[in-house]
């Protein structure tokens, strides 16, 4: 653990450098390179990451950099290749975004990187000052992002809700890394483990606040309750590049250190596994959360004509799920938490991806002004149906077994309290059918509109993007074999690491 | 030696809180608004605050009162305390504190009548009331740092109390981030002391120093002390941080008196005195010069100021220079002596020129003024008073303690600084003769507003009254050497004496000094010589633009402040500016967003709760459970769009949480 063993962070190292070249690109105003450098910043560090898994890691090793501040596991690894790709697929996407502002692409891909330097960075921290400074570093850069079309009276309320909140939310955060401090002296994650038994005691203590604390304030990254509430705003406000890096970059972000903080709490168990999770006293809680977030999601959804606004709400329905996989507080909960977030890179970007281009056809986001796409554009209807199937969780796609894994690990561990939310879990599953199928049936079933455009052109890397996303939706849902044994890779290496 | 604090002394802090809080939840019920109560309260501590200096004289010679509290304990054993000491540093200071804050918060009643946010108004004063006390009774860093901040905040509260005048939010912001650059050197200073004593008592630090703390790390120790006194720099607006004091007049006057005058400026010269065991001769020829550069500088942009309040700004400037200036010639005493003279006159002077506000309806430029000795006497003579002790003529209190910094200044073997002292002395004569003359002799300049002035109503000219009451020589000849002539607070720190031998340069300890022949010469003409050509040139017949003083250069940097605002717009803010363009567009969209928030959130809002509540129903909803679309609505029509609501719900649900927690787990 001790030594500075500074070669390890070689993907931040690029990110960082690449952040700095950009920077000083863009203070000269050249823009191009700018581009390149986010584009060679983010593929290098991805394939670092990659490497570096397949290099240096065996199974179980943790290796460590900064004196035990920095580590890196298989956990580390897997999630830095889910940020690596969603940046890649926002790079790619925002391309044709961008060519219709008039202003400020370089900025744009700069806090996009900058963003991805956090959440990289987010993978490996081990403590909690480097756990807020990652966090702040995402955040600050999205607060930008979300206000960045400044003309728009919509993007800088956005921008605004989006600070307000967030500032609240770190503030929740930080008393709660101050709490912990003070009742544990130290600011490891890892200091939790050995006070594992006061969590489980009744009454309530400077560490049950502090960890509680903690949750809450990272609930806004998830958008879960009790912080929820900025989503569907902000989603619809902000540019769709944005929203797409915002539902897919910024949540996971927040489930690599809720996932991180959790089992930190769980102390080491028999075997250096977890201990006993009923010893767990705020489990209730977690539940709770999971089950407000994913109904308040769901119900809210429902009646939404806005399809920004509606995956608002399904992303916090979405939430609500991946939490019910962090209530089962087992390594099978974890790794589908992380297959859940693997396939749902692919099913919410895709789906961001037609709404870029559409939006770029018809300057709208209304429901109703996607009817009949299913005819003017069959294959971005295609992947709108087969994304938002996905989400709702339909065999054979990601989603589906994305959500399989979650519901098996809440019904494994059983107990009412697990067949209650596996059970609330369902209800929200059945609802979401009817929202996105509301959905479907527009594209297919509907004439459309008298001045809707004819059939939308797509792009190069749009078209990629586009093709990527169908087939990673396909391929987590058929050929899930080895992706689930990435994702327990993870949450083997999670549950080691105490 | 410690003795047990009296248990009323916690009610020296506890009923302005009380009242503020009262005064808070109940004012706009509460006959008056409730100022009387604030009033009343302040009022009532002042009368424990004398009480408490009373009790603390009787004590033989090193002796003090003291007590403190556990306040929070983390893993290992580390605890922090709250704790409150009383010694002449305390007793002085509270007392000053509390006469000065009655007598404003008296003057405010009739000042801010008709205010549409009177209440507002009376609830930051207070609440600044309780801070400061907070920080004058503290006997820990934790604590004066929380006192300390809590004054920043409510300085900037009432600087821009008219907020709906942009200039005057923006001299609040400006108050409050050039403050906190000083502050992130006090923090420093802070940190470094925890760091190597491993406590934040101020008595316990002195004899951990003394205990080799810094055993050998001499330059440590020097900038631990610098960092300390960077926040004084800051807090006490010295040079190159003094720019934001003369904005901070645009705060209503009696603020101006108490906060800008005062009490929260001289908080660094207090914090400076307290810790003045800590410094090194290297941090004390620090704090010497930079209290000397600035008390020429504000007497050198005092000399050109045409606004009333500008000119008794740059004065202030100019006095805390001095008093930085004492405490850097080794004579903190003297500093806290100078400290509380020129709290009572330079009050009495604010208050005084509100009264002219008052009565000029608001016109502040002293182009506009003249002549009003005739229609407000009891003003006019007041102003007098308190001028000629700033000037520092013989028989007033400013003399007295004035010349105990420059006399110790002469011992150091200060010479230049000696020099420039009584340049500066010399300077405050003729600036505040100009004051004096241009606003209240000659001919009025302005016929209408002249004509509608009137010598203010009772309760404003009371405490004028009585603050002018304390100028002369006679109040302080005792006082001043009980409490100032030896420096009898620092025996509340263990073993003062071996850290002040290790520290101080020799001959500090003694502050009783010969007056050399020229010494009594300088400072028995000087403020007269100021006086006599302040008169000469007026009785003479110039007009104020051709009454130059100072010669064309300088004057030109009076005129423009030294450039001292260009330069930081200009250099530093410029330079950031040109620094990236990234950083000014985060800059004008998010940070200026989120300041602007309640302006820009407003305008939003209208927009977005409108779509908002547009919640399109599409088509017939099919769906099985009617209740499941009840639900969804509720969440829906929860989703407003405002986002007081958003925090609302945020914070009420982590209540929730945090019940269920508690008491259902």
């Amino acid at each position: 653990m001790s030594g500075w063993n500074l070669g390890l962070a070689l993907p931040e190292w690029i990110l960082a450098g690449c952040v700095l070249a950009a920077l000083a690109a863009d203070a000269q105003g050249r823009g191009e390179w700018v581009r390149r450098f986010a584009w060679f910043g983010v593929l290098a560090a991805t394939a670092a990451a990659g490497l570096q898994g397949l290099l240096r890691l065996d199974t179980g090793t943790k290796l460590h950099a900064f004196h035990g501040r920095y580590g890196l596991d298989a956990f580390a690894v897997v999630f830095k290749l889910i940020f690596g790709g969603t940046s890649l697929f926002i790079l790619a996407m925002s391309g044709q975004w961008l060519s219709r502002v008039d202003r400020g692409h370089g900025e744009f891909r700069l806090l996009a990187l900058m963003a991805t330097l956090g959440m990289f960075f987010a993978c490996s921290i081990e403590d909690f000052a480097s756990l807020f400074v990652s966090l702040e570093l995402i955040t600050v850069c999205f607060y930008c992002l979300a206000a960045f079309k400044r003309n728009d009276a919509r993007s800088v309320e956005a921008g605004i809700k989006y600070v307000i909140l967030g500032g609240l939310a770190s503030a929740f955060l930080l008393l709660g890394i101050a709490f912990l401090y003070g009742a544990t002296g130290s600011l490891e994650i890892r200091a939790l483990s050995a006070h594992a038994d006061d969590l489980g005691h009744a009454g309530a203590s400077l560490l049950q606040f502090g960890v509680l604390l903690v949750i809450v304030g990272l609930a806004f990254k998830i958008a879960a309750v009790p912080f929820q509430v900025w989503t569907p705003d902000v989603y619809e406000g902000a540019a769709s590049p944005v929203t797409a890096f915002l539902s897919m970059g910024s949540k996971a972000a927040g489930f690599v250190l809720l996932l991180k903080v959790v089992r930190a709490c769980l102390g080491p168990g028999a075997d250096a596994g977890l201990r006993d999770p009923d010893a767990v006293r705020w489990l209730g809680l977690v539940a709770l959360m999971a089950a407000t977030t994913l109904l308040y999601g769901n119900l809210g959804a429902m009646w939404q004509g806005n399809l920004k606004r509606l995956l608002g709400y399904s992303s916090i329905g979405h939430a609500g799920y991946a939490l019910m996989g962090i209530f089962a507080l087992s390594e099978a909960g974890f790794a589908a938490v992380v297959y859940y977030l693997m396939a749902y890179l692919f099913t919410v970007l895709g789906v961001f991806a037609v709404i870029i281009l559409v939006n770029g056809a018809t300057k709208s986001h209304a429901i109703d002004d996607y009817s009949g796409l299913g005819r003017r554009s069959p294959f971005l209807a295609l992947v709108l149906t087969v994304g938002l199937l996905s989400l709702a969780g339909v065999p054979p796609l990601g989603g589906f077994f994305g959500k399989f894994l979650i519901f098996r690990a809440v019904v494994d561990k059983g107990g009412v309290l697990a067949y209650s939310l596996a059970f609330v879990g369902a209800a929200g599953v059945v609802i979401s059918l009817y929202y996105y199928l509301c959905v479907v049936k527009r594209l297919y079933m509907h004439e459309p509109g008298p001045d809707a455009p004819a059939t939308i052109a797509v792009p190069a890397p749009m078209k990629a993007v586009l093709w990527t996303c169908l087939a990673g939706m396909f391929v987590l849902g058929i050929f899930m074999g080895p992706f689930v044994a990435l994702a327990e890779e993870a949450a083997r290496a999670l549950v080691a690491s105490r | 030696m410690a003795e047990t604090l009296p248990s009323y002394v916690p009610w020296i802090l506890f009923l302005p809180a009380i009242g503020a809080v009262v005064q808070q939840l109940l004012g706009p019920r509460l006959p008056r608004k409730g100022d009387l109560v604030v009033v009343g309260t302040m009022a009532a501590s002042l009368v424990l605050s004398v009480v408490t200096m009373l009790a603390w004289a009787k004590l033989p010679a090193g002796h003090y009162f003291a007590a403190s509290w556990k306040w929070f304990e983390l893993a290992g054993g580390v605890t922090f305390e709250m704790g409150m000491v009383v010694d002449g540093l305390t007793s002085a200071l509270l007392c000053v504190v509390t006469i000065v804050a009655t007598l404003v918060f008296l003057y405010s009643t009739a000042y801010m009548k008709g205010d549409p946010r009177y209440h507002r108004f009376f609830f930051w004063l207070s609440f600044f009331g309780v801070s400061m006390l907070i920080l004058t009774l503290a006997d820990n860093l934790l604590m004066l740092f929380i006192g300390w901040e809590l004054v920043g905040l409510c300085s900037y509260k009432l600087i821009g109390f008219w907020s709906e005048d942009l200039a005057n939010a923006e001299a609040a912001k400006k108050a409050f981030i050039t403050t906190r650059v000083g502050d992130v050197g006090m923090l420093i200073g802070i940190m470094i002391l925890y760091t190597q004593c491993g406590t934040l008592h101020i008595g316990e630090i002195f004899a951990a120093v003394k205990g080799g703390a810094f055993g050998g790390q001499e330059g440590l120790l020097t900038l631990a002390g610098v960092g300390l006194f960077f926040g004084a720099v800051g807090k006490s607006a010295q040079f190159p941080l003094h720019v934001w004091l003369p904005d901070a007049m645009a705060g209503p006057t009696p603020v101006s008196a108490l906060i800008h005058a005062a009490t929260m400026v001289a908080a660094g010269v207090y914090l400076s005195a307290r810790m003045f065991p800590l410094f090194t001769p290297d941090a004390l020829g620090f704090i010497a010069w930079t209290g000397g550069i600035t008390a020429f500088i504000g007497a050198i942009i005092a000399v050109s100021q045409t606004d009333i309040k500008k000119v008794l700004a740059y004065s202030t400037i100019s006095q805390l220079g001095y008093m930085i200036l004492g405490v850097g010639v080794g004579a903190p005493w003297a500093a806290m002596f100078h400290l509380c003279t020129h709290a009572m006159f330079k009050a009495c002077l604010f208050l005084g020129s509100g009264s002219v506000i008052h009565a000029m309806h608001h016109a502040q430029d002293l182009k506009d003024m003249g002549g009003l000795r005739a229609k407000m006497p009891v003003t006019f003579w007041t102003f007098v008073i308190s001028t000629l002790a700033l000037a520092g003529i013989p028989l007033t209190s400013g003399f007295m303690s004035k010349d105990a910094i420059l006399l110790q200044a002469l011992h150091e073997h200060r010479y230049v600084l000696f020099v420039l002292g009584f340049g500066v002395a010399f300077l405050t004569a003729f600036y505040m003769t100009r004051l004096v003359w241009l606003c209240f002799m000659g001919k009025p300049k302005n016929e209408e507003k002249f004509s509608h002035a009137h010598e203010s109503p009772l309760v404003m000219i009371a405490p004028l009254v009585i603050l002018a009451a304390f100028t002369p020589w006679v109040f302080w000849g005792g006082f001043a050497e009980d409490f100032f002539g030896t420096p009898a607070y620092y025996e509340s720190h263990p073993d003062f004496e071996h850290v002040q031998e290790a520290y101080i340069a020799p001959g500090a300890e003694a502050p009783h000094h010969e007056h050399p022949w020229y010494f009594q010469l300088l400072a028995y003409t000087t403020g007269g010589l100021g006086l006599a050509l302040g008169i000469g040139i007026f009785l003479s017949g110039r007009r104020d633009e051709k009454s130059r003083l100072l010669p064309a250069p300088l004057h030109d940097l009076s005129v423009h402040k030294f450039h001292m605002d260009e330069m930081y717009l200009d250099g530093i803010v410029a330079a950031g500016n040109a620094l990236s363009e990234q950083s000014h567009w985060i800059d004008a969209n998010v940070v200026d967003g989120a300041v602007n928030v309640s302006g820009a959130v407003s305008l939003f809002v209208g927009d977005a709760s409108g779509d908002a509540d547009q919640v399109i129903v599409d088509g017939a909803v099919n769906l099985t459970a009617d209740v499941a679309e009840g639900a969804g609505a509720m969440v829906a029509t929860a989703q407003t769009g405002r986002i007081r609501n958003y925090i609302t719900a945020a914070l009420g649900l982590t209540a929730v949480v945090v019940v269920i927690l508690v008491f259902v787990l």
